[in-house]
């Protein structure tokens, strides 16, 4: 796999992962399913994911920009932080995902509760995952 | 509201419409109720209970609580609806008027924690000097039904200014009417 490809794997699954979550925060927006706290469920996601987005696209946007070849090999000492990175940003985003997907599982705690309560583990997960995508672009 | 639901002979008092009055609610779930003196007679509040969009009471102890109800998961249309849809609770709060005074009713509408107060707010009996009152043909008795719905967890229930079902069909729906009839 090459340099830019690993990296356009990761942007896949970022912004698979986290526009299938922003579509269902649009519907559920749309149709009042927060009330008068929609607001507050955008404040949960944006943070959630829009760091390590930005991450993402920014590394992409300045390859294009500095226009680096595009067959660079991926080193050897990335590759482990390649998959380490996939792992994790599947992982985490599936959790992002679970939070807005279990909802109609977990009535007793509110939506809004849900989002607070999901921060506690989403917090660490995201600066470890930012941490190893940022270590592997560096080593690039 | 029909005089005859709410006493029978020629010479009841307001005791006896009292009496009358709460057992039949007695009789349909209403135990809490709320007594207030009102010019020229008295007024009964319900406690704020959660009912279906028809008017008809939810069961216990749902019909009690202000949390929005829970939407069943039993299928991916259920899950879908419950994903997407804004959940609802609607509440109401029926307060019947015993007076032989016209009264109008505000245009100021009432809000939730208003309409919660009204139980903590009142008596729990009419005071014994109203009792003794005869009922006679200048009473007329009224019922209010103060609805309101929930769309968010968090947020407080929201007065309705038309409820989608009318008050004479409210107090079918509660069981009110039948019990007065007994």
């Amino acid at each position: 796999m090459t340099l830019t490809k690993s990296k356009w794997v990761f942007a896949s699954i970022w912004l698979g992962g986290a526009g299938l979550v922003f579509t269902i925060l649009v519907v559920q927006s749309l149709v009042g399913r927060y009330g008068a706290q929609s607001q507050e469920a955008w404040a949960w996601y944006l943070p959630t994911v829009m760091p390590t987005l930005s991450l993402i696209i920014g590394v992409l946007v300045s390859d294009f920009r500095t226009a680096k070849a595009d067959a660079l090999p991926l080193p050897v000492s990335a590759r482990g932080l390649l998959w380490l990175g996939i792992g994790l940003s599947v992982f985490y985003l599936l959790l992002v995902a679970v939070t807005i997907l279990a909802q109609p599982f977990v009535q007793d705690v509110s939506p809004i509760e849900l989002m607070h309560r999901s921060n506690l583990w989403l917090g660490p997960l995201q600066g470890l995952t930012a941490g190893v995508l940022a270590a592997f672009f560096r080593s690039g | 509201m029909d005089r005859s639901l709410l006493a029978r002979g020629d010479h009841a008092t307001l005791g006896d419409v009292a009496r009358h009055l709460d057992l039949a609610l007695a009789r349909v779930g209403y135990s809490e109720r709320s007594y207030y003196a009102v010019p020229g007679g008295f007024a009964v509040a319900t406690r704020l209970e959660q009912i279906t969009p028809d008017g008809t009471p939810k069961a216990d102890p749902q019909r009690w609580s202000t949390t929005l109800p829970e939407q069943p998961v039993f299928s991916l249309g259920d899950y879908l609806r419950a994903l997407f849809a804004a959940p609802r609770g609607d509440y109401r709060v029926i307060v019947f008027i015993v007076t032989d005074q016209a009264f109008a009713t505000s245009a100021r509408i009432a809000t939730n924690a208003q309409a919660e107060a009204w139980l903590a707010g009142g008596l729990d009996r009419l005071p014994r000097a109203l009792q003794a009152i005869a009922f006679d043909a200048d009473f007329g008795a009224s019922a209010l039904v103060y609805q309101f719905r929930k769309t968010a967890h968090a947020d407080p229930p929201v007065a309705l200014d038309n409820s989608a079902a009318s008050a004479a069909r409210q107090l079918d729906r509660s069981g009110i009417s039948a019990a007065l009839r007994r």
